[in-house]
Formats: C-alpha cells, structure tokens, sequence
C-alpha cells in the first residue's frame, strides 16, 4: 500500500483531514474552514475515493501512518504545520509536494484553516455575474481557491476567443 | 484499502452532458467544469453517436461511455429526440430508424440514472400558455388549428408548432419560422391547412426578453429583432444586450419554472408600454452562445457550470441511501 503524495494531496485537504482528527463534524469542520458543509462533504467524498478508505476514521488512520498528521502534536495537525511549529516530523519534507508554487504559504493556510482570498469578490471583478446567482450556487462559488479562480477565468478567456467560431443561431434540430 | 493507481469496478460519481446537435453549450460547460471547477464530467455529443461503445446498467444506476463507467450525479440531456438525432446517423433503412429511435431512448433514459435531471419537462406550447394563463401570467389569445383562416382583422403571429423546423433545403433562410402576418397579409404557406400551427395575437411591446432559468439563478438579455424569424434569416440584423431582469419578468419566470419544476429554461416574454411582462414560450433546449456572442456577455455560460456544480456538491455531499 503505497501512496505518492506528490500531486495528491493539497494543503486544504490536509488541513480538512487534520480537522477530522480532531473530532469535527462536516458541520464543524465547514465552520472552521469557512466552506460550506456540502463543499466538505464533497471533498472527504473525494478523499475517501482517492485513498479508497471505507470511512473517516480509516482516512484519518491512513494520514496518520503515512505521516501526512503529526504523531507528536496535540490536538491534531498536519505534519507540515507540527514541523513549523517546532514539532519533530517526518513528514516536513512533503511541504513542497502539497504547496505549489505561489499560493501562499501552506502553514497559513492550515494555522488558520482558510486563506484570505475572497472568490466571490474577485469573480465579480472580473465580471462574472455573481448577484445573479441562487443563494446555494454562490456558496459553492465562494469555496473556490484564487488557483481554481484564476484557471476558471482563463477557461473563459478561451472561450471567449473560441465564441468567433459560433457564427450564428443554431438551429434546434439541425 | 489500496494504492491511489489501483483500479476498482465502483464507478465514480460524475456530471454527464449530453447534445445530439452541433450546438456547443455543453462544449462550453464541459471546459468550466473540468477544467477550472474540478468537476468529474462525461460527454456525449451526437458527432460520437456512430462510433459510441456504451452501456446502462439500471440496477446500479450506472453509465458506461467508452469504458468509462460512472453514476451520474447529475445529467443534462439535450435535443436527444429522434429528429434531432437523426441528423447524426447516415443512411435511409429501417435500420436506421432503429437506430435513431434507440439512441434517442438511450440518451433520454441517461437522465434516468442521475439524482438531478436537466432541464426537467418541457410543458409544450399548449401546456404552457394554459399554465401560464391560470397562474394569472398574460399570454398572447391564442389558437393551435388547422386551416386557421383570417377571421379576424388583428395582426397575427403565425408559429410552427413545435420546434424552429429548417425548410426542405435546409437553409436557415428557408426555415418554418415565426411570422408576423400584417391584416391585409396572407399565412404563410406551410400554414396552408395542411398542418395545425399556432397562431396568435401580435402583442405591442416596447421590449422583448430572452431569459435563462438556471435552478435558481436568472439572467437576462434584451432582444431587438424587425422578425420573429430573423435571429434566423438575418441575425445581423438582431440587436441583444444584457439587461437587468425586470422585477416582473423574473417573477414571472420564477412562478412558471417552479410550476414545470425546471432546473434550466429559456423563457422569451414581451414587456408592454404598460409594464406587464406577456409570457410567450419556454424552451428547455435554449441556446445561449449566441445570444452571449451577440451581447458580448458570457455569464451564462458561467452560471451554467456553477448550478452544475453546486447541483453535483450537493449530490455528491448527501448522505448514502
């Protein structure tokens, strides 16, 4: 049973993980790290389905033995933020496999559990119709990392580009 | 518990597209979704059909496109009638009929298989109107006949009825199209009696709405056109611009898609000098690129992936049974 890190795992999913360690609920753990209990939900969805556990508490096990948590810090935390903290770790040397370049730094991200970046603002910068949305689907909007921001706006950048080929209405059974 | 890289025969929760037309909404969506929100999604487009390996299995709910295997988590399924296929399958037997006839059950049945199905049921012209009449909601005095003479001196519209039909030469400037018809004009003549159309008074308006219902998000654009059929016959012509839904064509729209339980619907409606939103006709296949391109707006697009996306958090984050 091996996994590789690298690529795997980022540093908001460590710290989701670190907060199921500590006993949170998806309810608590959304709290915690300003998202919405369906937007946690989806992700520990995700976790499971990566590393094929059966359940949380198997999740937490598998971050645990494979050193992604730290064993000598209490409550929980990521090996990462135990490391920084001046706790011995194994595991420090993951920091550069789950923090890519230019998102801040990943021992901000899971001291605090969330990042200042505020997607619904900048999305509504950049001219993305924001208010127009329902209540539900602007909650999952604001989950989205400056990262998913960034690609999302360059996707419709593309897109934007690619609109000169739609050279008129389509017609409906053609 | 294994390795990341090991396979296993559960199927993974995903968004299925699917369009049996050359449009390209879909196309558009399917770029947001993978590739800024991160959102599984499998789609089947009607250029794939011939060639398609796929498979249903109904007890477990899941969709196998091309050895890809997945539980739709939600599925949006669009122009999968048979005329609309039929556009996608060569040849003139029987055999193709089965055909068509099956990929269209197929496509449609995908919808079966996802906790949410996109657009919902489109309530057909004379469903729609008599709701939208009951609900209270003005609509244009109208009636679906054959033969519909001129017995009255009004100007009229004269629609096809069911979808904007190309002509038998396939040329978008030849198609069954809307027409108004002045009170000294004569029907058009695909409106000659052969064939029931629907025909209606020509409401006065001083703007007229083309406007998107995405589950709860609405946004909308104003539309000037000198036709019916000239988003069609002469699009150069047609002039749109985003606009801020008026308070009463929102309501309107709101009040309808819930009574359809749509989660997507393009809704043309007319405003008249006196304020009141006049429903005309909701399309569960609208399209919107065009309309985007033409107003230099792309937000549809944008809304579109993001119910798609909440549409699958929401799935995907509720609890098994």
């Amino acid at each position: 049973m091996t996994i590789d890190a690298n690529g795997l795992i980022s540093a908001g999913e460590l710290a989701l993980v670190a907060t199921l360690a500590r006993g949170n609920t998806t309810s608590l753990a959304a709290r915690e790290m300003h998202l919405s209990p369906h937007t946690i939900g989806e992700r520990i969805s995700i976790l499971l389905e990566r590393f094929q556990c059966k359940n949380r508490a198997e999740l937490v096990a598998y971050f645990y033995v494979h050193g992604y948590l730290s064993t000598h810090a209490w409550p929980p935390m990521t090996a990462v933020a135990a490391s920084h903290a001046g706790m011995s770790s194994a595991a420090a040397r993951l920091v550069s496999a789950v923090t890519p370049g230019g998102r801040g730094s990943c021992e901000e991200m899971e001291v605090s559990g969330m990042s200042s970046f505020d997607a619904l603002e900048a999305l509504k910068e950049a001219g993305q119709p924001i208010d127009l949305l329902s209540e539900g689907q602007r909650e999952v909007v604001a989950s989205l990392t400056e990262h998913e921001v960034q690609v999302l706006l360059s996707v419709q950048q593309r897109l934007r580009a690619a609109q000169a080929e739609v050279e008129g209405q389509e017609l409906k059974l053609l | 518990m294994a390795g990341a890289a090991v396979t296993r025969d559960a199927a993974a929760l995903a968004v299925v597209l699917v369009d049996s037309s050359a449009c390209r909404e879909l196309i558009a969506i399917e770029s947001v979704l993978v590739g800024a929100l991160g959102t599984p999604t499998v789609r089947i487009a009607g250029q794939d059909l011939p060639s398609l390996r796929a498979s249903i299995e109904p007890a477990g709910g899941v969709l196998d496109v091309d050895g890809r295997r997945v539980r739709p988590t939600v599925a949006w399924v669009r122009h999968a009638s048979p005329h609309a296929i039929s556009a996608s399958v060569a040849g003139r037997s029987a055999a193709r009929s089965l055909c068509v006839e099956s990929w269209s059950n197929f496509l449609t049945q995908i919808a079966a298989l996802a906790a949410v199905a996109i657009p919902g049921r489109e309530p057909g012209h004379v469903a729609a109107l008599r709701d939208a009449a009951r609900l209270g909601v003005a609509t244009p005095r109208t009636v679906v006949a054959t033969g519909a003479g001129r017995d009255s001196a009004a100007r009229l519209v004269v629609k096809a009825l069911g979808p904007h039909f190309p002509g038998p030469s396939r040329d978008p400037t030849d198609g069954y199209f809307a027409q108004v018809v002045d009170p000294a004009g004569d029907l058009p003549e695909w409106a000659d009696g052969r064939v029931p159309v629907l025909v209606q008074e020509y409401v006065e308006h001083v703007q007229e709405y083309r406007v998107y219902y995405l589950n709860g998000g609405v946004c909308a654009f104003a539309v000037d056109k000198p036709s019916p059929a000239s988003i069609w016959t002469a699009p150069d012509r047609v002039r749109v611009s985003w606009a801020a839904c008026p308070a009463g064509v929102e309501e309107v729209v709101r009040t309808l898609a819930a009574r359809w339980r749509l989660t997507f619907g393009a809704f043309d409606l007319l405003m008249t000098a006196s304020g009141e939103p006049v429903f005309l006709e909701v399309n569960t296949d609208g399209d919107w690129l065009w309309f985007e391109q033409k107003a230099r707006w792309d937000g549809v697009t944008f809304m579109a992936a993001a119910m798609l996306r909440e549409l699958h958090v929401r799935v995907v984050s509720a609890p098994a049974g």
